[in-house]
């Protein structure tokens, strides 16, 4: 034992180093740097620009008293709409000829209407680049609708104040913590899956470089293949573990430089310095479980293209597992939502789905055992069939050996 | 542990797609001695020394490697030079003696500090950190010569040491083989240069198809010939002819034919006695080429001379 986790390290150690200390692991560290750099930088600008951008604002042609009472309405009512406010109204007096006067507005470069409404409340009309049954229309029905019943009840001089909702605060319902959860669910996943996927198809091609260059026979001669395998998925972990490190750290300077501390997530149920070390475990399992498969797959090939041919049905592949996890993002104790956190290969995404919406802990450890099991396996038959196929050996009969024993 | 056997295999048996590539092979190679693999390519020596090393099982047999069942339980006690040399050829020479070396068992640290030396006393001391591509191709066969030896294996496995290197490379090489052998290392090599067999070998295997033709000492080859005996006469015939062994042969003036089982002088009587006029007579012990035509078959040593020959081209 002691032997193979020597050679295993032995193995490592090579292929950490060679990847580490060259020129293109610089690139590497380097290219999703200059995407963070990127997002902070425009996020901030663009974030500016769209809100001006959205702002919708049509043009009221209508006497001051009509547009008192339009505007009344609309302020009243856009407080419910944050976020994404009503349109912005523009007063304009009327003057000699109204479809002229429509035109000019909708010509006018620094008034920036999309719409010009004419008619007041009795005769509402708009004219302008907008649909039928589209937002705008509906929006001005509300205001002017809403404009009319105060006009009414004003008349009448019945004006109640609108009743005041009383609020009764609860700290957490069920409902609200799981429909909330469910995004700090999706955002873990998300995380994990992409990392996986910039990462782990690195090892498809791990072996080719050892057939090309014929050190294979070198290393099968000296250590089983299974240590080669452990050695060389551990190696590009770790590899994968030091660039997440520089693009986290990134990421945080960039956050704290720039305040951009994005959308904070809600809390996940086992609290954040568990969930992170989860993400964190979750990642290790889900690496090690693709990466020993990728590896597995990989080694049959025998040249750059084959790989090549073989990275996009993996990556479908990966995706395919994405959404199987995702189905258990909320009912993580449905059968679907169970049979992703057995299937080993969509059990890390799913199990971290559940540890943002449910606080129990031993499933964690349960499934990490599970995990970890798999991984072995996985390893140990990508290499049964490396021996086999690639190196010719006759593992046919060492299974038959082994099941008679 | 073991009673002086480095390898012991019984009835390997080996095919690749149905195509029989080892077919039966029994070894057995002395502790300390160096033993060579003889035949011409596709005979199944790579095989043999593939399946003996524990890189690939065989179909059928059993086999042990200095005394353990499992023959990368030995790792660390063996090295092994493939017939396709192999190396990182970014790897300075002296991390990748060193790599081989802890491969094994043995310590970084110690690795490196033995790399220098062996790099510096075999004319390599100005390349010790410079990368592997940047040598000749005879210079990395050297590295990896090195570093097949880095950490003082017991027993030695050179796949077809010689090919791709010149004359000079090849003196050095058999020198280190014998060094080695004087410390007590077991040494087995497989070559298609009877030459080199010849000059080293205390044992032989000769394998042809995948099968042993011969197994033993080299001497013990030999002697499976008779001496040749070459004469040559002034009377073309006559009553001394009924003397020569059934089997002469007449090849331009010269009878060529083994030498009798009772010895040359009865024969000299007789063509004395005979008038037949002796010009000319030789009598030679038959070489190990010889005995291998005798043994493996003229066709088998026509190819080994073949590949002989090109080799050497490419050495050159």
């Amino acid at each position: 034992m002691m032997g193979f986790v020597r050679s295993a390290f032995v193995i490592g150690r090579r292929d950490f180093v060679a990847t580490v200390y060259s020129k293109t692991f610089f690139f590497f560290l380097i290219g999703p740097l200059i995407v963070i750099g990127i997002s902070v930088l425009f996020g901030n600008v663009t974030q500016n620009a769209a809100q001006q951008d959205v702002r919708v604002t049509v043009a009221v042609v209508a006497g001051d008293q009509d547009y008192q009472e339009i505007e009344a309405a609309r302020a009243r009512l856009n407080p419910a709409f944050a976020g994404n406010d009503l349109p912005e109204l523009l007063h304009v007096e009327p003057s000699g000829d109204r479809d002229a006067q429509v035109w000019d507005l909708l010509r006018s470069s620094d008034k920036r209407a999309v719409a010009v409404l004419t008619g007041g409340m009795t005769q509402p009309t708009l004219t302008g680049s907008v649909a039928e049954d589209g937002n705008v229309r509906r929006q001005i029905s509300l205001i002017l609708d809403e404009a009319r019943q105060n006009r009414l009840l004003a008349s009448r001089a019945t004006a109640a104040a609108a009743p005041e909702v009383r609020v009764i605060k609860v700290d957490q319902s069920a409902g609200s913590v799981a429909a909330v959860r469910a995004i700090t669910a999706r955002a873990g996943q998300l995380l994990l899956f992409m990392l996986t996927v910039l990462l782990a198809g690195m090892l498809l091609s791990n072996l080719i470089e050892e057939k090309s260059n014929k050190v294979i026979e070198v290393l099968a001669a000296a250590v089983p293949v299974d240590a080669i395998f452990v050695g060389k998925i551990v190696a590009m972990l770790a590899v994968s573990l030091v660039g997440i490190l520089v693009w986290g750290s990134g990421a945080l300077i960039a956050g704290a430089v720039w305040r951009a501390g994005g959308p904070m997530l809600p809390d996940p149920a086992v609290g954040w310095p568990l969930f992170v070390l989860l993400v964190l475990l979750y990642y290790v399992a889900n690496y090690l479980l693709l990466g020993a498969l990728f590896l597995g797959i990989g080694s049959q090939a025998a040249t750059v293209r084959e790989v090549q041919t073989l990275s996009m049905p993996v990556t479908v592949g990966q995706m395919l597992i994405f959404v199987l996890a995702s189905f258990a993002v909320g009912p993580f104790d449905s059968p679907i939502g169970i049979a992703a956190a057995i299937f080993p290969f969509s059990s890390p995404l799913t199990m971290i789905a559940r540890a943002a919406q449910a606080p129990e802990l031993w499933p964690h450890l349960l499934a990490l055992a599970w995990q970890a099991l798999w991984v072995w396996m996985t390893i140990r038959f990508g290499a049964a069939l490396f021996r086999r196929n690639v190196l010719k050996s006759g593992a046919r009969r060492r299974w038959f050996r082994l099941r008679k024993a | 542990m073991h009673s002086g056997v480095a390898i012991e295999a019984k009835g390997l048996f080996k095919a690749f797609d149905g195509r029989m590539a080892v077919d039966g092979i029994d070894i057995a190679v002395p502790e300390g001695s160096i033993y060579g693999i003889l035949g011409p390519n596709g005979a199944g020596k790579t095989t043999t020394l593939r399946m003996l090393l524990g890189i690939i099982d065989p179909d059928q047999g059993a086999r042990c490697l200095l005394g353990y069942r499992r023959p990368l339980e030995a790792a660390s006690l063996v090295g092994y030079l493939p017939e396709e040399r192999g190396l990182y050829p970014a790897m300075s020479t002296r991390e990748a003696v060193a790599f081989m070396g802890a491969l094994r068992g043995l310590p970084r640290a110690e690795g490196r500090r033995r790399a220098e030396r062996l790099l510096a006393e075999n004319g390599l001391g100005a390349y010790v950190h410079k990368p592997i591509k940047s040598l000749s191709k005879g210079m990395a066969q050297t590295v990896q010569l090195l570093g097949t030896i880095v950490h003082d294996p017991r027993l030695i496995v050179l796949d077809e040491p010689f090919s791709g290197l010149d004359a000079i490379n090849q003196a050095r090489l058999e020198r280190l083989i014998r060094a080695k052998a004087a410390e007590g290392a077991t040494i087995i090599f497989s070559t298609h240069v009877i030459a080199h067999a010849e000059r080293l070998c205390e044992r032989i295997a000769i394998i042809a198809n995948g099968r042993i033709s011969f197994e033993g000492k080299v001497a013990e080859a030999r002697d499976r010939l008779r001496p040749q005996v070459r004469l040559r006469t002034r009377a073309a015939d006559g009553p001394w002819r009924a003397a020569l062994p059934p089997g002469t042969s007449q090849e331009e003036g010269v009878w060529h034919f083994e030498l009798p089982q009772a010895g040359i002088e009865p024969l000299l009587k007789a063509l004395i006695d005979g008038g037949a006029g002796i010009e000319d007579l030789s009598i030679e012990r038959p070489g190990l080429h010889d005995a291998f035509v005798a043994i493996a078959g003229a066709q088998a040593a026509r190819e080994m001379e073949e590949l002989d020959g090109e080799s050497r081209e490419a050495a050159q």
